[in-house]
């Protein structure tokens, strides 16, 4: 039950996410069979023009955006609501309506994350005419979600504080541009180039992308396991906010 | 009372806006003490960093995401909160509850749209360079005109998609999709793309070495930007008087 009604509660956000991927994602490959080559740029490889759709060109930004929203929830809103009294009456720990929520966020977010990442190899062939290889697109994906899942716990660890849905939405969506202020501010790009979430997102940790934008690296497992680890952090943190509240 | 009503409804948003974007222009231009010009383009004028950092670069996306949650709001916001009912009270009809609320949102992303006017030029001026005023303030006219189209799609949302979640997700994505689509499909006709219109990125109204105007603004197009936007307003107020709440 408690799956559900976390279910109902972001569903609608869910499925506005999976319809605006889905119709750009198909669109771009309908659109790649008259777009592409492009008439400018006749040289350009598939992968390459595939990177510039789906991964590069400011897509980490959207992506952040979608993760952002889905960490949006909780009990604080429903307190500005008038509904927590009744989910507080439930015969269940805070704990578990947190981890609950977290849960559904999560794999909304990974089904996000693997639209393209399927849409992309399956419908190429039969809609652009070209091959574009599965590892590519999942390995992509996991970059996405690498940041993703920060955007996601930091989403959520506002939603904990904040009552006004205004107030955590523009908290959470401010967050990653103030971050990124701080980062320049500190020359953060000349001393940690790993910690800039959307190069690390659309690849750019790989030193050999070369002009295909096809990863030829491992994964960069460390920085993801950090990601992890602060993602972790700030959903403990939110998690322990959530059961001291007073309501 | 009711433009009060609207301001205490968006203040939040538009006061921390303002702040991560004042913010983000100071350290950009104080940071060109240090980093500008670039070791890679040591020939690049200073007028182009400032348009690539600012007009576009993180001020531009901040602005275009701000400008669309400053529209959102309203009755069906309320309707989730339950003070719908005493909004409805009041002995105003629904047009009158939206217009205050938009010409609120439009002078906060007017406002916002002046950031950069205001902190650019002077703040240069601080780091012994020189940004015109001048260019700053076309800037600033671009990015209000077209962030007229980012207010009304945000306030045609905000009537037409229940619950304050969903119709920031509407709004957003709305853009993000709009964003990927005259980059990437309708790249060839880069004058229909209020993104670019918004900087001058990809057409013939900037000198491509400094990045300053060597045309007259587009009138014709911020033109067509207002008559668009007015007529996504008509029909959000349209969709607002049929509600039944």
């Amino acid at each position: 039950m408690l799956w559900y009604k976390a279910w109902r509660e972001s569903r609608s956000r869910f499925l506005i996410a999976v319809a605006a991927v889905s119709v750009f994602s198909v669109g771009v490959l309908l659109g790649a069979r008259t777009n592409f080559p492009p008439p400018q740029a006749p040289l350009l490889p598939y992968s390459a023009f595939v990177w510039g759709e789906f991964y590069g060109n400011g897509r980490a930004v959207g992506f952040s955006v979608i993760a952002l929203l889905l960490g949006l929830g909780g009990l604080q809103r429903e307190r500005a609501s008038g509904s927590a009294p009744f989910t507080l009456a439930l015969p269940i720990t805070r704990g578990r309506l947190v981890v609950t929520r977290v849960a559904v966020g999560l794999l909304q977010l990974i089904v996000i994350a693997l639209l393209p990442a399927l849409i992309v190899p399956a419908l190429s062939p039969l809609l652009a005419r070209h091959a574009y290889p599965w590892s590519q697109s999942l390995q992509y994906a996991a970059l996405f979600m690498s940041w993703g899942i920060v955007w996601f716990a930091i989403a959520f660890l506002w939603s904990a504080l904040f009552r006004g849905e205004f107030t955590a939405a523009v908290a959470a969506i401010l967050t990653p541009f103030g971050y990124l202020v701080l980062y320049g501010a500190s020359r953060g790009d000349q001393r940690f180039p790993g910690a800039n979430p959307f190069t690390m997102m659309s690849g750019g940790l790989d030193r050999h992308l070369g002009g295909r934008m096809l990863l030829t690296e491992p994964l960069p497992w460390t920085a993801m396991s950090v990601l992890v680890v602060i993602a972790a952090a700030l959903l403990f943190g939110a998690w322990r906010m959530t059961v001291r509240q007073n309501f | 009372m009711l433009y009060y009503k609207a301001w205490l409804e968006s203040r939040v948003r538009f006061l921390a806006a303002g702040a991560v974007l004042s913010l983000y222009c100071l350290t950009f231009v104080q940071r060109a003490r240090l980093d500008f010009p670039p070791a890679l383009e040591p020939t690049l004028p200073y007028t182009a960093h400032v348009w690539r950092g600012i007009y576009n670069g993180l001020d531009m996306v901040v602005f275009i995401i701000m400008a669309a949650l400053l529209g959102l709001g309203g009755l069906e916001r309320e309707r989730e909160l339950g003070t719908d009912g005493f909004t409805l009270a009041l002995p105003v009809d629904r047009a009158q509850l939206l217009w205050p609320r938009v010409a609120v949102a439009m002078v906060e992303m007017a406002a916002l749209a002046a950031i950069p006017l205001v902190v650019v030029p002077w703040t240069s001026a601080t780091i012994g360079r020189a940004y015109p005023a001048a260019h700053a303030a076309r800037f600033a006219i671009l990015f209000a005109t077209t962030g007229t189209l980012w207010v009304s799609a945000g306030v045609l949302v905000s009537v037409a998609v229940p619950g304050s979640y969903a119709s920031m997700a509407a709004s957003l994505l709305a853009q993000v999709t709009s964003a990927a689509v005259f980059s990437g499909t309708l790249r060839a006709h880069p004058s229909l793309s209020p993104f670019n219109v918004m900087n001058g990125a990809r057409l013939s109204l900037l000198d491509r070495s400094t990045d300053l105007f060597i045309a007259p603004l587009p009138w014709i197009t911020l033109a067509a930007f207002l008559l668009v936007s007015a007529t996504v307003l008509a029909g959000a107020s349209a969709i607002s008087r049929r509600r039944d709440f």
